[in-house]
């Protein structure tokens, strides 16, 4: 899979559009470095690495409109590819990777946070309108008036 | 290696916040001062250091940015656990780190475990403390007298009012003086704090507005802005002057605890650093006090002896000892006990312990969570971790039966109790199998209504809560680990009692759900009349080496002086006789800087 079919299938999982998740001026290089810990050796077998490929190319050669319900059936539907896929929802969200070799909340677990710059670009936090915990590019009491939650794009059909 | 060259008045153990403070005082008088701190050095990296920890651990604790020191360890809050009966087989002592990584620092005895941690640097636990300054209220002075349990402090308000102010003008305090007189809180004429409150958040403002006519055991449940040690907008100060401290205005991290990345919040190095450019203070890094030196005759301290080390797992790589006219142990509430209990091993009751007082008494803010989803957003995980809370519940004649609490407003929705927004993210995803808008949309939906109160309830000193070296466990240079026993009494259940009905009458009147899931930290499991609870450790840790008008059931004066040895002072908040409700921290300096002033006139 290449940097954009990953930011196009990122962009159906997140419901972030393009210039969150691939901007023209990325000086953040997110979806590269997901993409990187994604294909981390010994993290996902290349196999089903190839699967997911696979099925986002005959996915994204539909409608763009079909995407989401192609996803959701094709990938999230799919008992090998649903826990893939999940992984990288979490990394956008929460800049976390965890462990696919254990149950989920198994301890110990190789759960790592993909790095410093992932933990600040999580978009859990921007979803509701907040920032990361430690992590703020507020001005002294913006925590006075309510904030401006980011619009969502309106849902595929 | 023995600091034998230099004459000093004054020996301080510890670099934290009440021996920076000693230090900075005694300094700037013209004394000279040695502190012998255990932990790494202060640096001007240290807060990017610790940022880029934190930024990469999964577990966001207190503890999350510094890294463990086997040689001057300290207990995490990933190791408060419930205590079985039999105890569970622990890691052989003998593996050093293994064990302290696998049980914790501690050895926990129980019944209950003790739920509060703290740490062993330079700047101590006030890296990551929540900025909290409140007052005490007069009666907290003398509980005993008034109600009937637990003792009275030796001194009384009036005799901390100014040591009050002096402790808010060193840190920084941002507050509202009129908001502040609660319970017979007084302030000197015309006074005011060096900047002004920290503006509420969007739910510190509707619950003000929502429980303004909510009455709980007579008491009104008014909300008010929480003074706080992190910086606002200067004051004019009474002598004309703007308050200015130099650092930066807060700009809401979310991240008090477990550390502010701008310093926005005042922390002990920043006294420390004061203390050190007097010219008149020295310190001594990775140096860790192993025994205080008792002459048999005298009784007087003749010396503290130390260990030092280069790397945190490596071994000892020396050792000596110092000495000065006076001694001043400020090493925290735990550590202080186990140095005076594991100290002058002739004495097997340890220095400074003819009260047999000496690591007894020890207590907390157990603290009740009570969270939930409220009618319409909130919009937390902003802001200063928390603005606001209600102080009227913190007296009334109730404390003759039960433990008052006072009740901190959290801004960072459910993440104490639930660990949000992880858990739920990942139930989101994983299980309801969620994508896209759909995700968006249900985040959007649950976590712009979180909230969450905490009731930090107030503990009467109790002889079965204790600290003792532990005659089996080590840390890495061979010193005994913190053997801590530990429980609840009815007092205090009684208060977490109370507080589960003040929850029912705040949700009521909020019209919020509450979430009644078990919290993320469960160590703190207990039952009471039929009723399940969970406590949580507020790091609040008090009443070790406690002060008092009584040789016989004391271990200092007001003062902090011992009444064994005349040259110890023994600072932190090991001295409060009793908890009250309000976080300790302020009190712990107003009584550090009263400590100095009488250790000053001893020396003149």
């Amino acid at each position: 899979m290449n940097l954009e079919q990953f930011a196009a299938l990122s962009q159906v999982l997140t419901g972030y559009g393009q210039e969150a998740i691939l901007p023209k001026l990325d000086t953040q290089h997110q979806a590269a470095e997901y993409l990187a810990t994604l294909y981390t050796p010994g993290l996902v077998p290349v196999a089903t690495l190839q699967l997911l490929t696979d099925t986002w190319n005959t996915i994204s050669a539909m409608p763009q409109p079909t995407y989401e319900m192609q996803v959701k059936e094709q990938i999230m539907g799919n008992t090998e590819l649903a826990p893939v896929a999940k992984n990288i929802i979490y990394m956008w969200f929460l800049g976390i990777w965890y462990d696919l070799t254990v149950p989920p909340g198994t301890s110990p677990n190789k759960d790592f946070v993909v790095s410093a710059q992932a933990y600040q670009n999580s978009l859990v936090w921007d979803t509701m309108g907040a920032h990361p915990m430690g992590y703020s590019e507020g001005v002294f009491g913006y925590w006075n008036t309510p904030p401006v939650i980011p619009p969502l794009h309106p849902p595929i059909q | 290696m023995s600091n034998t060259a230099k004459q000093y008045d004054v020996i301080i153990v510890g670099g934290g916040w009440a021996g920076s403070a000693m230090a900075y005082r005694l300094g700037e008088a013209g004394k000279k001062v040695l502190i012998l701190e255990g932990g790494i050095p202060l640096q001007s990296n240290n807060r990017e250091d610790f940022m880029e920890t934190f930024f990469l651990a999964m577990a966001k604790t207190p503890e999350a940015p510094y890294v463990q020191n086997y040689n001057s360890p300290r207990p995490s809050v990933l190791d408060i656990k419930q205590i079985t009966h039999p105890p569970a087989p622990s890691v052989d002592c003998a593996h050093v780190a293994e064990s302290i990584d696998t049980d914790g620092y501690f050895i926990q005895k129980g019944p209950m475990p003790f739920g509060s941690t703290y740490e062993r640097l330079a700047g101590g636990t006030s890296w990551h403390w929540l900025g909290t300054c409140l007052r005490l209220v007069p009666n907290d002075f003398k509980m005993y007298t008034e109600y009937g349990v637990g003792v009275d402090w030796p001194i009384t308000y009036d005799d901390l009012s100014d040591y009050y102010d002096q402790a808010e003008l060193e840190i920084g305090v941002s507050a509202d003086v009129e908001e502040q007189t609660v319970h017979g809180i007084t302030f000197s004429e015309d006074y005011v704090y060096p900047m002004k409150r920290i503006p509420p958040s969007v739910l510190d403002q509707i619950l003000t507005t929502e429980l303004k006519d909510v009455v709980i055991d007579g008491n009104v449940l008014t909300v008010t802005g929480t003074p706080a040690g992190r910086n606002g907008e200067s004051n004019i100060m009474k002598d004309g002057t703007i308050y200015n401290n130099g650092r930066r205005l807060c700009q809401g991290n979310t991240n008090c605890t477990p550390i502010c990345p701008i310093q926005a919040k005042y922390d002990a190095t920043i006294t420390l650093s004061k203390a050190l450019e007097t010219g008149n203070v020295d310190i001594m890094y990775q140096t860790v006090a192993s025994n205080i030196q008792i002459d048999a005759t005298t009784k007087e301290v003749t010396g503290i002896d130390y260990i030092q080390y280069e790397t945190r797992t490596g071994p000892a790589t020396g050792k000596g000892t110092v000495t000065g006219t006076k001694y001043v142990i400020a090493a925290h509430a735990i550590e202080a006990a186990k140095l005076l209990l594991m100290s002058n091993k002739q004495i097997s009751t340890g220095i400074a312990n003819s009260s047999g007082q000496v690591g007894k008494n020890l207590m907390d803010h157990p603290v009740k969570l009570s969270w939930g989803s409220m009618p319409k957003p909130v919009y937390p995980f902003r802001g200063p971790l928390s603005t606001s809370g209600i102080e009227t519940t913190r007296d009334g004649s109730f404390r003759s039966e039960r433990a008052a609490y006072r009740i901190e407003i959290g801004n960072e929705g459910w993440n104490w109790p639930t660990g949000a927004p992880y858990t739920q993210v990942q139930n989101y995803v994983g299980k309801m199998g969620l994508m896209g808008t759909a995700l968006r949309q249900q985040i959007i939906t649950d976590f712009t209504k979180q909230f969450r109160l905490g009731f930090l309830v107030e503990q009467m000193p109790s002889e079965e809560n204790y600290i003792i070296p532990s005659p089996t466990c080590s840390d890495n240079l061979g010193l005994p680990r913190p053997e801590i026993h530990y429980n609840l009494d009815e007092y205090t259940r009684a208060g977490f009692k109370a507080a589960a009905e003040a929850t029912g009458i705040i949700f009521e009147a909020l019209d919020a759900t509450e979430d009644n899931s078990t919290p993320l930290g469960t160590g703190g499991f207990f039952q009471y009349d039929g009723e399940n609870y969970y406590s949580e450790g507020a790091g609040h840790v008090m009443g070790t080496h406690r002060m008092g008008n009584d040789p016989a059931t004391s271990v200092t004066d007001a003062d902090l002086k011992c009444w064994d040895h005349d040259n110890l002072y023994l600072v932190g908040c090991g001295s409060f006789p009793t908890t009250a409700t309000a976080n300790p921290t302020l009190t712990m300096m107003a009584l550090a800087f009263k400590s100095a002033d009488a250790l000053l006139k001893s020396l003149a």
